[in-house]
C-alpha cells in the first residue's frame, strides 16, 4: 500500500434494500422491536441479577490481591450497561458506567479503593429492585457521583 | 443533495423501511446481549439476523456470506470489536469490507478513545442501544454517500461528514482538498465590458 490515501466510491448495499417496497413503517418497526425485547425481559433481568450478585466475590478476591479482579469488574460493568436497556431499571446504566470508571482508573493507577467499589456494588443491588422510588434512585446516583469524585 | 448531519436527521414515524432482506450480522460475546440485539432486529423486520459470539466465529461467518450491516460489540471476549472492525475493513474482502458497521461501546477506556475513531466503523453507538437510536442510525446509513478511504493509518468511510475543506491555515492531506479561505487576486479585476462579454451569446465553431 502506498503512503497516499485512496478514495473509493462504494455501493451502499443497505440503501438498495431498505427502500424496497413492503416492510413496515418506522413506528411499526420500533413497536415490533419493543415487543420482541419484552419477550426476553424476564430472563435478561434474571441474568442481570445473577451477574450483580456474583460481583461481591470478585471484589472480595480483589481485596485479597487477585490481579484479575478489576478487569473482571470492568467487564461486568460493561455487560450490565449493555443489558440495562432491556430491563426497566432506571439508574442501572449510570451505576454500571460509574463502576467501569472506577475499575478503569484503579487498574491504570494500580491502587484500588475497594470501599468505593463495594458502594457501587451495593447500589447496583438496590437499583435492580423493581419497586424502588424514583427519589431513592436519584439519591443513590448522586451518592455514587460523590464517591467517584472523591476517589478519582 | 448532501446527506443531512446526523444530529439533524429525524425519524419519521410513517416512513417505510424494509429490513426483511437485509443481511445483518450481530457480534456480541455476552449471550443475553446478543439475544436482546437479535430480538431488536427481528422486531425491525429482519428475517434472520445472523449471530456470532466471538471474533473467531464472526470472521468465519464473514468469510462465508455477504452482509449489508454488521453490528459489533466493542468488548468481545476473544479479542476486541475494534480489531474486528479494522479486520473487516482491511482483510474481509469485497463486498463485506464495504458493509456498514455499527460499533457498540459501553464504557470506553481513555486508551481506546482514538481506536474507536480509527476502527473504520460507520457509527459508534453507546450502550445501552435503544431501538430508537439503532433505527435512526440504520436509516441515516441508508442515505450515507460518503466515500471509502483507504490509507496506511485508516481504512473505512470518510470520517468527515461535511466537506468544509481543511481548517484555516492548514494544508489538506488530500489532493482534492481546497482551503475555504480565498486568497488575494493574482490578476487585475475584469472591467464591466469583459463581464458583459461573457454573457453574450456567440456562434460556436
Amino acid at each position: 500500500m502506498t503512503d497516499e490515501a485512496r478514495i473509493l466510491k462504494v455501493q451502499n448495499t443497505l440503501a438498495e434494500v431498505v427502500r424496497l417496497p413492503g416492510g413496515k413503517t418506522v413506528a411499526q418497526a420500533l413497536q415490533g422491536a419493543a415487543d420482541k425485547i419484552a419477550t426476553v425481559r424476564a430472563p435478561t433481568l434474571a441474568a442481570l441479577r445473577a451477574r450483580i450478585d456474583g460481583l461481591g466475590a470478585v471484589s472480595q478476591a480483589g481485596r485479597s490481591g487477585s490481579p484479575d479482579a478489576l478487569a473482571e469488574l470492568y467487564k461486568a460493568g460493561n455487560d450490565i450497561l449493555g443489558l440495562s436497556g432491556a430491563v426497566d431499571a432506571p439508574g442501572i446504566a449510570e451505576a454500571a458506567y460509574s463502576l467501569c470508571e472506577l475499575a478503569d482508573a484503579f487498574g491504570e493507577s494500580g491502587a484500588a479503593n475497594w470501599a468505593a467499589i463495594d458502594v457501587h456494588l451495593d447500589a447496583l443491588r438496590i437499583l435492580i429492585v423493581d419497586d424502588l422510588e424514583p427519589s431513592a434512585r436519584s439519591h443513590i446516583l448522586t451518592g455514587l457521583s460523590q464517591v467517584r469524585e472523591r476517589v478519582l | 443533495m448532501a446527506e443531512p448531519a446526523v444530529a439533524s436527521f429525524a425519524l419519521q414515524p410513517t416512513e417505510r423501511v424494509n429490513l426483511a432482506s437485509v443481511d445483518v450480522l450481530l457480534v456480541d460475546s455476552t449471550p443475553e446481549s446478543l439475544e436482546v440485539l437479535a430480538q431488536m432486529f427481528a422486531g425491525f423486520g429482519v428475517q434472520m439476523p445472523h449471530r456470532a459470539d466471538s471474533c473467531a466465529s464472526a470472521r468465519q461467518i464473514i468469510g462465508e456470506r455477504s452482509f449489508s450491516l454488521i453490528v459489533i460489540d466493542g468488548a468481545l471476549c476473544d479479542g476486541d470489536g475494534y480489531g474486528l472492525s479494522e479486520w473487516v475493513r482491511r482483510e474481509a474482502g469485497e463486498p463485506n469490507r464495504f458493509a456498514s458497521i455499527i460499533l457498540l461501546t459501553g464504557h470506553t477506556r481513555q486508551s481506546e478513545v482514538f481506536r474507536g475513531r480509527d476502527a473504520g466503523a460507520n457509527f459508534v453507538i453507546r450502550k445501552p442501544a435503544s431501538p430508537m437510536v439503532m433505527m435512526h442510525r440504520i436509516l441515516w446509513l441508508s442515505r450515507d454517500k460518503r466515500d471509502f478511504i483507504e490509507a496506511p493509518g485508516y481504512c473505512g468511510p470518510d470520517r468527515r461528514f461535511r466537506k468544509l475543506g481543511p481548517p484555516d491555515g492548514v494544508q489538506g492531506r488530500r489532493k482534492d482538498d481546497l482551503s475555504a479561505q480565498v486568497g488575494a487576486a493574482t490578476d487585475p479585476n475584469m472591467d464591466q465590458s469583459e463581464i458583459d462579454a461573457m454573457f453574450q451569446p456567440r456562434r460556436a465553431g
